[in-house]
């Protein structure tokens, strides 16, 4: 798990870097966009139990949310720029960059894959949570028994008798 | 109504709560479980599952029930990674789901039958549907592998299945598929699931993987475990608690 994980803040990571660089060729133009590759999706093997494959599909085109203004410092324009659908093996992150000042200054998350219960768990979420006790004998009252026991017993006896047959 | 009987060489129990039992139902049930020994049994030389070991039945002549098998098991390898597998030392083996299966048929045909509040088991793995009309949820006991005459659990269920597989009988006979070795790291592992044969499967499949078996379940929708290590500690999902009844 903590591979993928790596795996999928690297492509993270390196979106960024890719977006910042192109950002910055671009910083003369009418409309600066983040954007990061879109591979083609493929389906994952998930642990959800499926009928159907989950439906995700990619955003088509990169949209900036709010008119970038003209400034003349910092090297980008003003907005809020999302970037196309990627994915990040477990599913699609879409992320949106925020520039102030020209600067870069936040970047939001807008898709999560929450499709799939592993990929929420990657997305900053932490590791699954386990717990541990001491066995404690308990005393009340119950409808029904739970246990690995009877069969084993009714193995024994079915052997016994398959084996009995076979003699 | 309660009846309990011997299937599939193994104890199962019906419970019907609804005043509109007809003792006929358990009839109906027992002849489909009886339907399913002779298919799948690996002890009757007649059955399905040794014909097609014995290269005496090919798949375009399975009946329908074993085709379904067959699909719900490549459902469960595919969920599992591979950790449940029917398929192994080139044997056709699918009773590892065929007693999940089995309690899922009869469960159905009772809601069918328009019944609300019932309880089906065969050897220790239940589908507990509705309630006892004194409580808000069936109470079911986890037995202690260490002493099968104590329970180390109670939780109460209601619409859900419970399963539980273990080491503690039979040696580490649940092999782990992929390594080829035993696994021998939980003593007993006890999966809750939204229906029995989810839990079986799972429960089967995790059990396989080991210790790594609970964060796998972990990462499950809708599934809590509880497992008791070789140690006498006992580690469980965090959700697992909501089904726990505290007793003193």
């Amino acid at each position: 798990m903590n591979i993928i994980r790596k795996y999928a803040q690297i492509t993270i990571v390196v979106a960024l870097l890719c977006a910042i660089v192109w950002l910055r060729r671009r910083s003369n133009e009418s409309v600066a966009e983040v954007s990061v590759a879109p591979p083609k999706p493929t389906p994952e093997a998930t642990t959800e139990p499926a009928a159907s494959s989950p439906d995700v599909t990619p955003t088509a085109l990169p949209t900036p949310i709010s008119t970038p203004t003209p400034q003349s410092s910092g090297q980008y324009r003003d907005g809020a720029y999302t970037g196309q659908s990627a994915n990040a093996y477990y599913g699609y992150i879409q992320i949106q960059a925020k520039i102030s000042g020209g600067k870069l200054v936040d970047v939001i998350f807008l898709d999560h894959p929450s499709d799939n219960r592993t990929s929420q768990l990657i997305n900053g979420q932490a590791m699954p949570l386990l717990k541990s006790e001491a066995l404690q004998a308990q005393s009340a009252e119950v409808d029904i028994v739970s246990g690995a026991s009877a069969s084993s017993e009714a193995f024994r006896q079915s052997l016994a008798s398959a084996l009995g047959q076979a003699s | 109504m309660k009846k309990t009987i011997t299937t599939m060489g193994m104890p199962a129990t019906v419970q019907v709560l609804d005043e509109s039992a007809n003792p006929a139902l358990f009839d109906e049930i027992f002849a489909g479980w009886q339907l399913i020994d002779e298919r799948f049994s690996p002890y009757k030389s007649t059955s399905e599952v040794n014909q097609i070991n014995a290269g005496q039945l090919s798949a375009l002549n399975y009946s329908q029930q074993m085709i379904e098998i067959v699909r719900l098991a490549a459902e469960v390898k595919r969920q599992t990674a591979g950790y449940f597998d029917v398929w192994r030392q080139g044997r056709f083996d699918p009773s590892g789901i065929v007693k999940g299966y089995a309690i899922q048929q009869a469960a159905s045909w009772l809601e069918a039958a328009g019944y609300r509040n019932f309880l089906v088991e065969i050897a220790g793995d239940i589908e507990l549907r509705g309630q006892p009309s004194t409580s808000t949820g069936w109470r079911v006991g986890l037995e202690n592998p260490f002493d099968r005459s104590q329970l180390i659990k109670i939780v109460e269920l209601k619409d859900r299945g419970i399963a539980t597989s273990g080491t503690y009988i039979r040696g580490p006979h649940i092999d782990n598929p992929i390594s080829g070795g035993a696994a021998e790291e939980l003593i007993s592992l006890t999966v809750i699931a939204e229906d029995v044969f989810r839990a079986d499967s799972l429960a089967t499949a995790a059990c396989a993987m080991g210790r790594a078996g609970l964060t796998f379940l972990a990462q499950v929708e809708g599934v809590e475990a509880y497992a008791v290590l070789p140690d006498r500690q006992a580690i469980f999902t965090s959700g697992f608690e909501q089904y726990v009844v505290e007793t003193s």
